[in-house]
């Protein structure tokens, strides 16, 4: 666990642990509202002084933000101080725009963000803002458009395209869905869960040519991580079974070969694991059900 | 031959000091004055991230299906509508800076921030600490350098690596910008937000550079004004140099141990005989039957 974390849980009144912490979640762009909340709050309140002015607005900004999470009274009482010590801050106009969105007032939200872009229009996080306000609202084929219309002009922020991804996913647009899907892939070729989510899409809709595609994927996957990666093995396991069952008439010999082989790898591999667990349900229920298929 | 200690204790500490003490004050007047940030305009905007993205796709090519970067190949390359046969609107920066009222506030705080302060302590240093030689410089320099390096000192038969102060005092300062950029980076490093994100921070920590060239202002694009239209043409390149094979369906061959596809069998052999004619690239993943032979005889183990 973290060292200043382990501080706090004994110690929860050491500001010097409070402000290492607070400074590590900023660096590494954590959400870990609950803790810097918990953290944050006495070392703003309490020991202000001990913090450089610019660390402690800094902080005010942390705390506000976890508190949209956790307590949205306390983030009030912090907007008012920011608006008070910066009054035309473009920075402080956001989080407002952010507090209005949390407490669910759509309309607000959006004149605030609307407001932000006629005097700089090329702001990025004004406008993908707007997008999660129809996300919040529930609206997904309007989400949609708005998440094209954002990625059209910003055809490079990944975090867009997972979006766009999880909304067709959950439309069940599987071809649109792969699109985006490989668009991660090119944006990050070394992450292992972007090429077990294409496998998934391409196992979901099923086609012979597609269940080829998503064996291969899986094996990539796997081939990048294979520690932690059971679900690919899974995957693997399923995509081969399912192609040995429903397609062995349309593969060739050769084919044919590889496709058990790897059925085969993938069994012992998930055998594998659970065989280095202890003894529980989900053990004994896997074990037989590997070997039902012999 | 030894230093003087009176000259060690109130020439080459002092200017160290003072060194340090117009680098930090210049440091802090800098985050007192406000300057604007350039109002990166809309298209500009689009352009980067299209090629961004064309970027991308053509480094990683290989990672997709062929149908795949076909179907992406028309927005790109389309004759009329694709994007990157468009005129490039970014505006020509060279012209725009100079006339940007926000622009010159950075400009001028860029360059001549740095410039100013450095000439008029140069000056201020050659005229209080004259006629005296400061440093020896461990290596042996020509006689050239010594109109440069000894200012204030008539002797032409002095070896010219002891230098005047004035030497002294450009070492300190090329030499102390280092650790007074880790000094503040250290500083800045605390501010990051939401808002943020840390590669953007790095960006813009303003290091104070000791050549009078212009501070780094977030570059928006080339500098030369001349072919600005054509920025999103020469991407076109890129494209032209995709040579694809479905990387992927390795993989699982690669896991059961089997030699990997053809292709890249094709590749190992030719660097040993130049026999192999050249043959045509698998056009899609059904393994052709014609290929055991060529295993058969490749005794080479492939991981």
């Amino acid at each position: 666990m973290n060292k200043n974390l382990q501080i706090l849980k004994n110690k929860p009144n050491n500001w010097k642990a409070a402000r290492g912490l607070l400074r590590e979640y900023r660096e590494k762009q954590q959400r870990n509202s609950y803790e810097i909340m918990k953290y944050g709050l006495p070392l703003i309140k309490k020991n202000s002084k001990r913090l450089s002015k610019e660390e402690l607005f800094e902080v005010m900004e942390q705390v506000f933000l976890a508190g949209l999470d956790v307590n949205l009274e306390e983030s009030n009482a912090l907007l008012l101080k920011l608006q008070k010590q910066f009054p035309k801050s473009l920075r402080v106009t956001k989080l407002s725009g952010l507090f209005e969105e949390a407490m669910g007032h759509w309309k607000n939200a959006q004149i605030i963000y609307q407001s932000i872009l006629k005097d700089n229009p090329s702001d990025q996080i004004a406008q993908k803002r707007l997008v999660c306000i129809s996300k919040a609202q529930g609206n997904t084929k309007l989400t949609i458009q708005n998440l094209n219309k954002y990625l059209s002009h910003f055809q490079g922020d990944t975090e867009a395209w997972e979006e766009l991804l999880d909304l067709y996913l959950s439309q069940q647009c599987y071809s649109k869905a792969l699109f985006c899907c490989e668009e991660l892939i090119l944006a990050e070729p070394d992450n292992y869960q972007h090429h077990y989510q294409i496998a998934n899409i391409y196992y979901t809709i099923g086609k012979r040519s597609d269940l080829i595609k998503a064996r291969q994927y899986y094996a990539h996957s796997i081939k990048l991580l294979e520690e932690q990666n059971l679900k690919s093995f899974y995957g693997l396991y399923l995509t081969t079974n399912k192609l040995k069952t429903l397609f062995s008439r349309n593969l060739n010999q050769s084919e044919t070969q590889i496709n058990e082989q790897l059925l085969q790898f993938a069994k012992d591999k998930i055998k594998k694991f659970y065989l280095q667990k202890e003894d529980n349900n989900t053990k004994t229920t896997v074990l037989e059900l590997l070997e039902i298929d012999n | 031959m030894r230093l003087d200690p009176q000259i060690r204790d109130w020439v080459l500490f002092p200017i160290v000091i003072i060194v340090f003490l117009v680098s930090v004050i210049r440091h802090y007047l800098f985050s007192i004055i406000p300057s604007k940030k350039p109002a990166v305009d809309k298209d500009t905007q689009r352009e980067q991230q299209l090629l961004i993205r064309s970027n991308r796709i053509c480094k990683n090519a290989n990672m997709i299906s062929k149908r795949s970067l076909i179907s992406r190949q028309p927005f790109f390359l389309d004759e009329t509508n694709g994007e990157l046969n468009q005129d490039s609107k970014q505006k020509p920066l060279a012209m725009s800076m100079m006339f940007d009222p926000s622009m010159m506030t950075n400009m001028m705080k860029g360059s001549m921030g740095n410039m100013i302060p450095q000439v008029v302590l140069g000056q201020l240093i050659s005229y209080l600490f004259k006629g005296f030689l400061v440093v020896k410089l461990p290596f042996f320099l020509p006689a050239r350098f010594k109109t440069m390096l000894q200012q204030g000192i008539g002797l032409s038969s002095l070896d010219s690596s002891f230098v005047s102060s004035l030497s002294w005092y450009f070492m300190v300062y090329f030499g102390l910008s280092g650790i007074i950029s880790l000094l503040f980076q250290a500083k800045d490093a605390i501010a990051h937000s939401y808002f943020s994100p840390i590669k953007e921070q790095k960006r813009q920590i303003q290091v104070p550079r000791p050549t009078p060239a212009p501070a780094p202002t977030p570059s928006l694009g080339n500098m030369g004004g001349t072919d600005k239209k054509d920025t999103l043409r020469n991407e076109k390149e890129n494209w032209k140099m995709i040579d694809h094979f479905f990387d992927i369906q390795n993989s699982e061959l690669e896991l059961i141990g089997k030699p990997v596809n053809q292709e890249k069998v094709e590749k190992k052999q030719t660097t040993n005989k130049a026999k192999n004619p050249k043959k045509i690239k698998p056009q899609n993943k059904k393994i052709k039957p014609t290929t055991p032979k060529n295993k058969k005889r490749n005794t080479k183990k492939k991981k």
